[in-house]
């Protein structure tokens, strides 16, 4: 996947958050903003020539690049990403409680992600 | 992580992709279904007590795939049974979740009838389980 694909991805899950509530659809507000950011994510490691189209990492804690030598224009995107993934280890897959302002964090998250890499809802 | 908790986050989720349009939203449907069906395989295990609710040194606990982390042993038919449409599910992620493709309408029907699978023989482990010996 390309950039430009992985970008027009992100905008549709975007579009498909919208669709849920952040006080009955907790969980999986956390858990899909985690899919949109795998895509920003890549589309930024792509566009910034750190990784080709046939490379990409599912999480930030599957990145072998070492976070300090990514872009400055990467580096924000690397690091909102990493906040999502933090976010899913601490609610999705442990017992933890998420409430909907966890929800509404995460949507926070994602759009400060959507906007670093100049990406607008569908 | 405890049995009824499994299932209410099952139905949490479940409830999340009824919401969605399974072809516009691919990527969430697809993510969402494999969640409920994990939960629920969660659920009859730790009925089953092939894993614990709690992971430790000496046991598994909850996993986050049919192939994480691994059994280590054999599973037994019924666990095998719930894996089987469970993987169907799982393995739709490359194309269709991080991959670029849609879903298509026979293939949401065939991500439905999986994960209907999934539910009902993760079900029938529970429910024979907590059964009163006769």
């Amino acid at each position: 996947m390309n950039t430009e694909q992985h970008l027009d991805k992100a905008r549709g899950i975007l579009a498909g958050l919208a669709k849920l509530d952040p006080v009955t659809d907790t969980l999986a507000i956390i858990d899909g903003t985690m899919i949109a950011g795998y895509h920003l994510g890549n589309g930024a490691l792509h566009a910034h020539g750190v990784t080709g189209p046939s490379v990409h990492y599912n999480t930030p804690s599957k990145f072998e690049v070492p976070p300090a030598t990514l872009p400055a224009a990467v580096k924000p995107v690397y690091d909102v990403f990493a906040e999502l993934e933090a976010m899913r280890s601490q609610y999705v897959r442990s017992p933890n409680q998420p409430d909907a302002q966890s929800a509404v964090q995460a949507q926070k998250l994602l759009a400060r992600m959507a906007a670093l890499c100049g990406v607008v809802s569908k | 992580m405890q049995i009824q908790e499994h299932l209410r986050r099952a139905a949490s989720f479940e409830s999340s992709a009824r919401k969605l349009d399974p072809v516009e939203d691919t990527e969430l449907y697809v993510v969402y279904l494999m969640r409920a069906g994990t939960s629920r395989v969660n659920a009859a295990l730790h009925a089953l007590g092939i894993t614990d609710v709690q992971a430790s040194a000496a046991r598994i606990g909850d996993l986050n795939h049919t192939y994480k982390p691994p059994l280590g042993a054999e599973p037994p038919a019924e666990v095998k049974a719930m894996f089987e449409p469970l993987s169907f599910i799982e393995n739709l992620r490359p194309q269709f979740v991080r991959g670029p493709s849609k879903l298509t309408a026979e293939l949401v029907q065939s991500c439905r009838r999986a994960h209907e699978q999934v539910v009902a023989r993760s079900a029938a482990i529970i429910d024979r389980l907590k059964a009163p010996a006769t």
